[in-house]
């Protein structure tokens, strides 16, 4: 993803000679499909190859990978591992918001 | 010793701690205006209770019974086991016939059971989430230092907790973090660093644990109480720490808002408390303290209680319950 997220398209022999690590033909190709297939990664045809570009940028990248993640977490340990502030699924009718909103600015009057 | 007689014992446990569990239930609700009269801490301290204390009832009584069996002699009793033979014994000599019984052996198997897969996921989740929390962590900025750091974690999705037992960190998702003010973004941490003085994550754990031994959909419903109040008592710390009760309301409902602005994401089933919490929080509920130390003398007198008299009363408790497993 690093290598992709310069910039360029590249096809997988590519990658490879910009990779630190000496890798297969095949590693680097299915690595690269399977990112493609998550959505990472674009691709397009060029000759019987295919080229690769970021899907989504680095920002985008983590953006996605803690959101999945946090909502991971909080469905599955509303019980123990962590304290939220709130409930970020907590519901409130517009009616009932407003009625929340107004108290708070009625207190604030009566300071 | 028969290891069936260990089924006997079971049954006796499930009961206590089933029926100590209904009796919190009753108590709570018969009392519930009062505690809520109390303040959080209070309530804090008796869903807590109600969790705890059934299961140690159990493990009590059951103890008390099983030692009792196997000398009898200690408290002026004899082995009555062949003397009569209408129904099984709850004796560690002589019960095994309990392994027999295809109802007793099923509950106390399955139970058994269910408490230990459900302590695997508990620890299973545990661990998933330290592995995910340093995930989060990696993709996030640190923009607090000290004892307690703060991260500022890359999301759209409005979300604010503290994690991590031994060294809790605290994440901000950065739409809610950039959208606060100063004032809103204090009150928010003081609310986190509520949870931390009061240690409520490995408390969390350890009733979380002791739920698996309650009345399930009982159990369920005291650790919710216990999360509400908790909640409640952090608010309070904050507003007191900030001196404005009306900030950390409105940061509450701010947060509550924030899911629709940006999209209507949501993570966990609602619970509704926020209302409860906006409105407590600017009514300047007590904080109840002197309740919860109040029933905490009271449930370490109780078990006392209960430890003494099982053990004097041994003998013609376990006659009135090997009776009354007899009917069934």
């Amino acid at each position: 993803m690093s290598i992709l997220w310069k910039g360029e398209a590249l096809a997988v022999r590519q990658v490879m000679a910009k990779l630190k690590k000496k890798l297969a033909y095949t590693t680097v190709m299915t690595t690269l499909d399977r990112l493609h297939k998550k959505g990472l990664l674009t691709r397009e045809r060029d000759g019987i190859a295919f080229v690769y570009r970021e899907g989504l940028s680095r920002d985008e990248f983590h953006r996605k990978l803690v959101e999945d993640t946090v909502g991971g977490l909080l469905e599955e340990s509303a019980s123990s591992v962590l304290a939220a502030f709130v409930d970020t699924a907590a519901e409130l009718d517009e009616d009932n918001l407003k009625k929340l909103e107004a108290l708070i600015a009625e207190r604030r009057r009566r300071k | 010793m028969a290891l069936g007689s260990i089924i006997g014992f079971g049954l006796v446990f499930v009961l206590v701690a089933w029926s100590g569990s209904a009796l919190a239930r009753l108590a709570m609700a018969l009392f519930s205006e009062h505690l809520k009269g109390q303040g959080a801490a209070g309530e804090k301290r008796a869903a807590a209770l109600a969790l705890v204390l059934p299961p140690l009832l159990g493990i009590v009584v059951a103890v008390s019974l099983a030692v009792y069996s196997a000398f009898p002699g200690w408290l002026g009793g004899v082995d009555h086991c062949d003397t009569h033979g209408h129904h099984l014994h709850l004796c560690l000599v002589h019960g095994g016939e309990w392994a027999s019984r295809s109802w007793a052996l099923a509950l106390v198997a399955g139970l058994s059971a269910l408490a230990l897969v459900r302590s695997a996921q508990l620890i299973e989740a545990a661990l998933r989430g330290r592995r995910r929390l340093r995930t989060i962590e990696r993709s996030s900025m640190r923009i607090e230092n000290g004892e307690c750091p703060v991260f500022r974690a890359p999301s759209n999705r409005p979300f604010c907790f503290v994690a991590g037992i031994r060294s809790p960190r605290i994440f901000v998702a950065s739409s809610l973090w950039d959208k606060s003010s100063e004032e809103e973004r204090a009150a928010m941490l003081g609310h986190e660093y509520g949870h931390i003085e009061n240690g409520d994550i490995w408390r969390s754990t350890v009733l979380s644990f002791f739920a698996l031994f309650g009345a399930p959909i009982l159990a369920l419903h005291f650790k919710r109480l216990w999360s509400d109040a908790t909640e409640r008592l952090c608010d309070r710390m904050s507003a007191d720490q900030t001196g404005d009760s009306t900030v950390i309301a409105s940061a509450l409902v701010n947060m509550v808002r924030a899911p629709r602005l940006i999209g209507g994401l949501s993570f966990i089933p609602t619970p509704g408390a926020v209302e409860s919490r906006v409105v407590a929080v600017l009514t300047q509920e007590r904080t109840g303290h002197s309740l919860a130390r109040k029933l905490l003398h009271v449930s370490v007198a109780l078990v006392a209680a209960v430890t003494v008299t099982s053990t004097v009363l041994a003998d013609p408790l376990h006659h009135a319950l090997e009776s009354l497993f007899g009917l069934i």
